[in-house]
């Protein structure tokens, strides 16, 4: 069965009995409080961390069944921030996506050329290839470590805030290439800590006390009693043009 | 950074000018000394067409000796500065190297007694090659005190202060274990200072064996190396067998610590500047940085042992004191470029 299901987790740390599912072709937004345990759910849905109970299955088949590289064929993860090489070319980054296919000694070939060419022109930044990534700003930083995580062409991608620190219209950009991405098909799970971008996908799953409390369309689950409940009482939500539109009372 | 040159122009005119400085080292290196050789004669005895004891039984033993001990430590700390992610990691400041001299200075005390064994201060350059490999244990240990001393590899001042902490207490301690015979006190100095003119033969093929052994994995994993740059989470999240490959960095990088170390004593700053400055030009893929740090290495201790033989003539410095002097200035230059930064 297609996709990426996260069954019964409970476990490490916050998660308290987690179910969520992941299509192809979907735009899946995660959203909580601070310490809700939408990081540690999206490292467990990435293989990076092991659950105490419960498990996640890839196409139907335990994640923890698949090898190391086959998984980071299907699976790309990209986190929060993090190191990054300033002193390789923008090129040499992206290239690094393509180690599930190389492995550490595979020689480079056509296929992972346009690969690498593909993800950068998917991410807006095929101009940027000949630089080194410590002279690029955030925004153009954070779109080639996207490129990064595509060039792997991945099925399923996994991000952490993806947006943060970058300004609005780069925060616009990579929310539009997150929806562009997943009319290609693939499937595309975020947390995002801003409800009005997470309104802007297909779906959106609620997670508080490392549990899913909703999930559904972001004009059924986005809701003034549900968004106060999380994040107190100064939170309104107003409909604009058919979609919620959050913000705060002061 | 400035990027003038196509990079891959520029790289590999790198390449070539390592080379280059490594052949006139080379030939410097062979000529200078007590008696001074002409390039003419050099020449011939490197290439076997004139008998030259002083180059064969001397001099070319200390200056290849010396190119591999350079070569060791500056892949070490190329591999040292990937591996941790922090640009001031290296064997000497991470203290694997003081490490490595306490353990060789203890196995030379009890296999010696430490009587008839330092009889001369010749004795390093004759210690088998199991002492190498309790250097090795020596440096791994001291490489992971460091590490939980300063409670990972993420935060720089620390690393810096836990490997300033340990190496002088280790390096404290081969002092007081070698003072225990008094007369050998310029050999202790030697030996601690960092010094060449011990390498003989046997020295250069003890360093050419744990080349054999230490380098190829290293080389191997430039790849590897580079995906570790974009952070732990990503490397596994790319399938990297990240464990086995962390073991690896560090084995091969203390093992090539150890081997310097046994045969020439702790020489500062190469691990460091080595790296440091390829970096700059070459940008910080692994693949090219390792094998260039390994050249830049040897160049710069060659190039260093040539001062310290001719700065003092007729006397000679350890060349631990030039690398020193040299590379202290240097690395404060990059603590200075780093405030506010770690």
């Amino acid at each position: 069965m297609a996709g990426l299901e996260a069954r019964g987790l409970w476990g490490p740390h916050a998660l308290k009995g987690v179910d969520l599912a992941l299509r192809p072709g979907e735009w899946l937004a995660l959203l909580g409080p601070n310490g809700a345990g939408k990081t540690t759910l999206l490292r467990v849905m990435a293989g990076l961390l092991r659950p105490q109970r419960g498990e996640v299955l890839l196409e139907g088949k335990p994640l923890r069944a698949y090898g190391s590289y086959e998984r980071g064929r299907l699976l790309a993860y990209l986190p929060q921030g993090g190191p990054y090489p300033e002193g390789l070319l923008v090129e040499e980054v992206v290239r690094l996506g393509r180690l599930p296919h190389l492995g550490l000694w595979g020689r480079e070939g056509k296929a992972d050329e346009e690969a690498v060419a593909w993800a950068l022109e998917a991410t807006g930044a095929s101009h940027l290839r000949g630089r080194l990534l410590g002279t690029l700003s955030g925004g153009e930083r954070q779109r080639v470590l996207l490129a990064r995580a595509l060039a792997a062409k991945p099925k399923y991608l996994l991000l952490d805030e993806p947006t943060t620190f970058l300004d609005l219209e780069h925060q616009a950009g990579v929310v539009a290439l997150l929806r562009r991405l997943a009319e290609m098909g693939l499937g595309v799970l975020a947390v995002l800590h801003d409800p009005n971008q997470a309104a802007l996908a297909h779906r959106v799953a609620v997670v508080h006390g490392g549990r899913v409390v909703a999930q559904g369309r972001p004009e059924a689950v986005l809701t003034e009693p549900l968004l106060q409940g999380l994040y107190g009482p100064g939170v309104r939500v107003a409909h604009l043009g058919g979609r919620p539109h959050v913000y705060l009372d002061g | 950074m400035t990027l003038a040159l196509p990079l891959a122009l520029r790289r590999s005119l790198v390449f070539a000018w390592l080379l280059l400085l490594l052949l006139l080292a080379l030939v410097l290196g062979v000529a200078l000394g007590a008696v001074a050789l002409s390039p003419g004669e050099v020449v011939r005895a490197l290439l076997g067409w004139e008998e030259n004891p002083i180059v064969t039984q001397l001099r070319l033993p200390r200056v290849l000796g010396g190119m591999l001990v350079g070569a060791a430590l500056g892949v070490a700390g190329a591999a040292f500065q990937g591996l941790f992610r922090n640009p001031l990691a290296d064997p000497y400041l991470m203290g694997s190297a003081s490490g490595a001299a306490f353990a060789v200075t203890l196995f030379a005390a009890l296999l010696g007694g430490l009587s008839p064994a330092f009889a001369q201060h010749a004795v390093f350059q004759h210690l088998p090659l199991s002492a190498t490999f309790f250097g090795f244990l020596g440096a791994l240990l001291a490489t992971l005190l460091t590490l939980v001393l300063a409670g990972g590899v993420a935060r720089t001042h620390e690393l810096v202060l836990a490997g300033v902490v340990v190496g002088s207490v280790l390096t404290g301690a081969t002092t007081y274990l070698m003072m225990q015979d008094a007369d050998r006190v310029r050999a202790v100095f030697a030996y601690t200072l960092g010094n060449l003119a011990f390498l003989g033969w046997p020295s250069v093929r003890a360093l050419a064996l744990i080349f054999l052994l230490a380098l190829p994995p290293l080389l191997l994993l430039g790849r590897a190396l580079n995906a570790l740059q974009l952070g732990e989470e990503t490397a596994r999240s790319l399938g990297l067998p990240l464990e086995a490959l962390k073991l690896t960095l560090l084995l091969s990088a203390s093992l090539l610590t150890a081997g310097a170390v046994a045969q020439a004593g702790i020489i500062g700053f190469v691990g460091l500047v080595a790296p440091h400055a390829l970096r700059r030009l070459l940008g910080e893929d692994y693949r090219l940085l390792l094998p260039a740090s390994a050249l830049g290495g040897a160049v710069l201790l060659a190039l260093a042992d040539l001062l310290a033989r001719t700065l003092t003539r007729p006397a000679e410095l350890p060349v631990g004191v030039v690398t020193t002097l040299l590379g202290g200035p240097f690395f404060l230059y990059l603590m200075w470029r780093r405030r506010g930064w770690a």
